[in-house]
């Protein structure tokens, strides 16, 4: 339902890319809060694999998932690029903080409208729901993640 | 004539606002007021009438600063000339030649003719208005209860008296016309108390409390509210009650006075009476039986209504007189105004937060220093500055600290109501009303508190002639208890009423099936009393008003172990119950241990933990199928793994080698093995959001001492997976 309507208006503006297994993806640089090193993460017990547990974010405590887990990608070690993106998504209770971590922050892109489409039936790992639609820069494809939805679907 | 009615009011209302700041150390606003009733005076089309009042306060509050002067009461008077000089305008009353302020001469305003709505206009000043309106209804209740128990106690009337005055002059400057009338019905009604043309008792103790609970309903309802609010039910019928007992009281008191006559014989006069008035008189006597009041004079009076007629001027000029003789006695108390500041909580909050985050990143820092420089000249400003933290945390919490009297100041309210209610008699002592909480487990522990005390009077007390029979006195006591013990706060909740029925208790559970009747008959009385928590249990069969409105005494429970506080019960047939609630001081911060699974630090609170054992391997035993269990000190317990709960590796090969703590989750003890114990510290405890489904044997996060996140464990949620793990144990 959320989804007819965000592929169908405008999906265009400001993404902040990153990358996750060699594929380039965009999340709206409107639900990001800041970037961030790895932290020491304290794994939570009893928790769904793609959450690695949570982080002290200057005193708040903030739940961090792995965005190859969750995407079902083969996990990897951690990296001098790999790093944590913090969301905020909104929810019934008004917001929720999160980390995502992923293995390497590309740049701020503009993604006119016109650049943009529906996204298409991947069949891949990543569920078509969980995207607002594709982007494109010049000859390169960003997968446009509705972030919100990804990480409800994942509960 | 040409008179500008909306101008009038502007004056009257900057002479109204300007007066609501005056206080006899704070004159300078005295000017503003001066200048503002000359300009309303003078006004185009004012009559003689109202100019005059106007003009003479005007001149007393110019004379204000002389010697001589008696401050506090020209302040009254110009109070209380502003409040009716608006009331007279917003009536159109402009030439009722009533003299001086009194305010009984200011006519009912059409009562036949009732608003059923007030118009509130939301602006900054009504927010203001009514936070400071129930603080005034919070200390008018709180010394109404005083003087029920003392109706002569003159401090307490004069407080009240005062409260309702101002929240009339502040709803009078705010232009809520049906509050500040009703609150002037109300203040007339203490002012007669004063007088002691009336005493606080019976039907009018009743009709003031009944004022005072509407006064907050309608405070209450303007929050947030703009354009028309409706009036609370009953509005009306309180409103024609208080002014009943105005000419009722006013007249009985009055009469005698001026005619000390001998009782005359009923007969004789009663042919003199017209049908009509004497029933009148009936009726409004009807509708306000001041039974406790009635004298042989105002008996006399509903037979001579001759008389009556004369009355009432009497008594408005005897009213008129005291306002000066009190008002001097009213001195003192006024410049006590407090010399605190109101601050929003989400800023405390939020202060308070930050302080934590001091607080840890200064234990990060020490850490830092110390493993960096040996024993560098810094070590004397970190340990500064760790002190400096420590005592400005302490003085973060403090902030939140506030008194339980608020609380015990509703519960005697409730229990009041409640005896009425149940037709027993019960009296309520507190004591200990200033120890000190935060406010977060205050604002909780009022709901359960309430239930607890409905149930002691409703349950626990019997009806009078039952204690008269059992040899006690007819009326019960309850008495609430707070104090600090071992750096927390207990609440106690006591009553001399017959106890806890243990058979009846008992026959209840084996009904349920939640004990055996081999169990039954050996359990002892602490958990047998423990039962009464248990949902769907309770010995008294039928539902009334007043207990058994859906939360029970699990919810009770329920609440205060959320505010991780316990509650106990002792209780002995035919002498009394007595509930013991210990509660943390505050639910920020909590004492813990940190031990150690597999290279994890896990958070313990210390209020859980009896003791540590390292065990020997002879203490422990495995149960086929069941898991193992230990022998501490000859008591036998299931043992827990830490590692296993969580689903996490073990390098422990056997229990020996790591370390037990002693615990327990709903009253059993069990032994949780861990690795190690860390150390004890204070956490501060975070939230983790409600993103997730959070794992039952975690309750929650805080940030140690190096930064990182530690979990804190709730030992429930721990026995409750290890049972459910050995659950599937079995059939493998």
């Amino acid at each position: 339902m959320r989804n007819d309507t965000s592929n169908t208006a405008g999906i265009g503006g400001q993404y902040l890319t990153f990358k996750v297994y060699g594929e380039l993806y965009g999340v709206e640089i409107l639900k990001v809060r800041e970037i961030i090193c790895l932290l020491p993460i304290t794994p939570l017990p009893h928790s769904p694999p793609h959450v690695m547990g949570v982080i002290n974010l200057r005193g708040r405590v903030i739940p961090v998932t792995d965005l190859r887990t969750r995407f079902g990608m083969p996990p990897q070690e951690a990296t001098r690029e790999s790093c944590i993106i913090v969301v905020e998504v909104p929810d019934e209770a008004g917001a929720t903080t999160m980390g995502l971590i992923v293995d390497e922050v590309a740049e701020v892109s503009d993604i006119s409208e016109e650049m943009t489409s529906a996204a298409p039936r991947l069949g891949g790992s990543v569920e078509s729901e969980c995207l607002l639609g594709v982007g494109r820069i010049e000859d390169r494809v960003i997968l446009l993640l509705d972030i919100a939805e990804a990480l409800r679907r994942s509960e | 004539m040409d008179f500008d009615r909306t101008q009038a009011l502007e004056f009257l209302n900057q002479a109204g606002q300007a007066s609501m700041e005056l206080s006899p150390d704070q004159l300078g606003p005295a000017n503003d007021v001066r200048v503002a009733l000359q300009a309303f005076a003078l006004m185009e089309g004012m009559t003689e009438d109202l100019s005059r009042m106007a003009m003479r306060v005007a001149k007393s509050l110019k004379a204000i600063e002389e010697e001589g002067v008696d401050v506090p009461q020209v302040l009254d008077d110009a109070m209380a000339v502003v409040c009716e000089l608006q009331e007279r305008v917003e009536q159109g009353d402009l030439y009722n030649a009533a003299p001086a302020p009194a305010m009984e001469g200011s006519a009912a305003p059409d009562l036949d003719d009732l608003p059923t709505t007030m118009s509130v206009t939301d602006d900054p000043l009504l927010a203001e208005f009514i936070d400071e309106s129930e603080e005034h209804l919070d200390t008018a209740e709180e010394h109404l209860l005083t003087i029920e128990s003392d109706p002569t106690d003159a401090d307490a009337l004069n407080a009240v008296f005062r409260s309702f005055h101002t929240i009339k002059g502040a709803a009078g400057v705010l232009e809520i016309g049906p509050l500040s009338v009703f609150a002037h019905r109300a203040e007339s009604l203490l002012d007669m108390a004063r007088d002691h043309e009336i005493e606080l008792v019976g039907e009018a103790m009743e009709l003031c409390y009944g004022a005072l609970d509407t006064l907050k309903s309608m405070v209450q309802s303007m929050r947030g509210a703009d354009g028309e609010v409706p009036l609370p039910e009953g509005y009306g019928e309180l409103l024609r009650a208080l002014e009943a007992v105005g000419s009722e009281a006013t007249g009985s008191h009055a009469a005698p006075a001026a005619t000390p006559a001998p009782v005359t014989p009923v007969e004789a006069d009663a042919p003199s009476v017209t049908d009509a008035s004497s029933s009148a008189l009936i009726a409004s006597e009807d509708a306000l039986p001041l039974d406790d009041v009635v004298t042989p004079e105002a008996v006399q009076d509903i037979v001579q209504p001759a008389e009556r007629k004369s009355a009432p001027q009497e008594a408005t000029n005897v009213a008129a007189a005291k306002p000066k003789e009190r008002s001097a006695k009213d001195a003192p108390k006024r410049s006590s105004s407090s010399s605190s500041v109101k601050v929003a909580t989400d800023r405390l909050d939020n202060m308070i937060n930050l302080v934590g985050e001091l607080v840890i990143t200064t234990a990060m820092v020490q850490q830092d220093v110390l493993k960096s420089i040996p024993a560098g000249q810094n070590m004397r400003s970190v340990a500064q500055l760790s002190k400096v933290t420590s005592e400005l945390q302490h003085f973060a919490m403090s902030m939140r600290m506030v008194p339980l009297k608020a609380t015990f100041q509703k519960a005697a309210r409730m229990v009041r109501d409640v005896a009425i209610k149940c037709g027993k008699k019960v009296t309520f002592e507190s004591n200990g009303e200033d120890t000190e909480l935060d406010r977060n487990v205050v604002e909780q522990l009022g709901d359960p508190l309430i239930h607890m005390l409905r149930n002691a009077i409703d349950h626990g007390l019997e009806a009078p002639e039952e204690r008269v029979a059992a040899g006690k006195s007819e009326s019960g006591t309850v008495i609430l208890r707070a104090y600090h013990q071992g750096g927390g706060v207990v609440i106690e909740l006591e009553d001399d009423g017959a106890g806890i029925n243990r058979d009846a208790l008992l026959k209840k559970a084996l009904g349920n099936g939640l004990v055996t009747p081999q169990e039954a008959q050996s359990m002892p009385d602490a958990d047998v009393w423990q039962l009464v928590f248990h949902p769907g249990l309770s010995t008294t069969q039928e539902l009334s008003e007043i207990s058994g409105r859906g939360v029970g005494m699990d919810v009770v429970k329920k609440n205060i172990e959320s505010l991780r506080g316990t509650v106990e019960i002792e209780s002995q047939r035919g002498k009394g119950t007595r509930f013991t609630i210990r509660l943390p001081l505050t639910l920020a911060i909590i004492d813990a241990m940190v031990v150690l699974a597999n290279e994890r630090n896990y958070i313990l609170p210390t209020l859980s933990i009896q003791s540590f054992i390292r065990p020997e391997p002879d203490q422990i035993f495995s149960v086929q199928g069941k898991g193992e269990v230990v022998n501490v000190r000859g008591q036998v317990m299931p043992l827990h793994r830490l590692h296993d709960v969580l689903g996490i590796e073990s390098s422990l090969e056997s229990p020996c080698d790591g370390l037990l703590a002693i615990t327990h989750s709903e009253g059993e003890a069990f032994a949780l093995l861990v690795d190690d114990l860390h150390g004890q510290q204070q956490v501060v405890i975070k939230s983790m959001g409600s993103h997730q489904e959070q794992c039952p044997a975690i309750a929650g996060a805080a940030i140690l001492g190096d930064g990182t996140v530690g979990l804190i464990l709730d030992t429930d949620g721990i026995a409750r997976i290890a049972r459910e793990q050995s659950a599937h144990l079995v059939p493998a």
